[in-house]
């Protein structure tokens, strides 16, 4: 995996309303934590899958959506998708470290 | 005869012209006669800047249309729709012109197939005839009380002319009959696709089924 591990990597989303961006950490084990900037979420074990050479996160989110939200990276781990429920898909990039 | 019929004549929603957000048809709801309408009033948040996380705002206006788009496809079939009527009277959250509206649901809607009127008012003096109608027809006769210090009320909602009942939300939906005759009215929360009874009550779905 291309992903740098155990440290912070911003992903910049697309939406109508213009970017908006979240924060992502796994360890070796894919377990981390995903950050919207206003809601927290860990991933634990289960929420990360690899098929392909492309990782997929899905995690419950319980504020204020109350929906699935999953994170799928393509092959090159520098961009791919975020989408809500069934109804919502986002482009995003990797801008690399964040704060 | 005739005296009698007039006495107990009964208007029809399906008979209050009102204009497609594409402008193709000037009588919308007249071709939806003789369906079961669930009309609401929404918002695209065209023009909108959110003032929560864009992802969280973009993914709940999705939810909501897309929800309603589920339960029209289901029971399209048997003669039943979802209207939306866009307003930009709740939050300023439908800000663009009836074209930018359209294309702003094109673009990032997609999956919306249900019919859409031209961009309208839902309470007060302007408010349009079919929300007038919607919310029961009471109109007020005085101007309200000047103590009344809402938002709504500082719009000119309270005056004389408009409805006596207010739409407070976006994604209001009342349900009308076949023969264009209110029903009953679901708050903004009530998802039109859940089976679940919440408090007591039935769900948007069991009112339909009652009534197809």
């Amino acid at each position: 995996m291309n992903i740098k591990l155990n440290q912070k990597i911003q992903l910049e989303c697309a939406t109508p309303f213009g970017d908006d961006q979240f924060w992502l950490t796994l360890d070796e084990e894919y377990l981390g934590s995903f950050s919207s900037g206003m809601d927290d979420y860990e991933i634990k074990k289960g929420d990360c899958s690899v098929e392909n050479q492309k990782l997929a996160i899905k995690l419950q989110i319980l504020t204020p959506i109350k929906d699935i939200l999953i994170i799928s990276f393509d092959e090159s781990m520098e961009k791919g998708f975020i989408s809500v429920g069934d109804y919502c898909l986002m482009p995003f990039i990797v801008r690399g470290l964040g704060n | 005869m005739d005296n009698v019929s007039v006495l107990f004549y009964t208007p029809s929603v399906y008979e209050i012209p009102i204009r497609s957000l594409d402008g193709s048809t000037n009588t919308l709801l007249k071709s939806l006669e003789g369906f079961v309408c669930l009309h609401v009033n929404i918002a695209t948040k065209t023009n909108y800047q959110p003032k929560t996380k864009k992802v969280w705002s973009y993914a709940r206006t999705s939810k909501h249309l897309y929800e309603l788009q589920q339960v029209h496809n289901l029971y399209k079939h048997k003669n039943f729709s979802v209207v939306g009527y866009p307003c930009n009277q709740i939050s300023d959250m439908e800000l663009g012109s009836d074209d930018e509206i359209l294309k702003n649901i094109q673009d990032n809607y997609p999956f919306v197939t249900f019919p859409i009127s031209h961009k309208i008012e839902i309470n007060g003096q302007n408010e349009h005839p079919v929300w007038t109608f919607l919310k029961g027809g009471q109109i007020r006769a005085v101007d309200d009380t000047p103590a009344d210090t809402s938002v709504a009320a500082s719009n000119g909602q309270n005056k004389a002319g408009g409805s006596i009942m207010r739409i407070p939300n976006n994604y209001e939906k009342i349900l009308t009959t076949r023969s264009g005759q209110l029903d009953v009215r679901f708050n903004w929360a009530e998802s039109p696709i859940s089976e679940s009874i919440v408090l007591g009550y039935p769900s948007i779905r069991e009112m339909i089924e009652r009534i197809l």
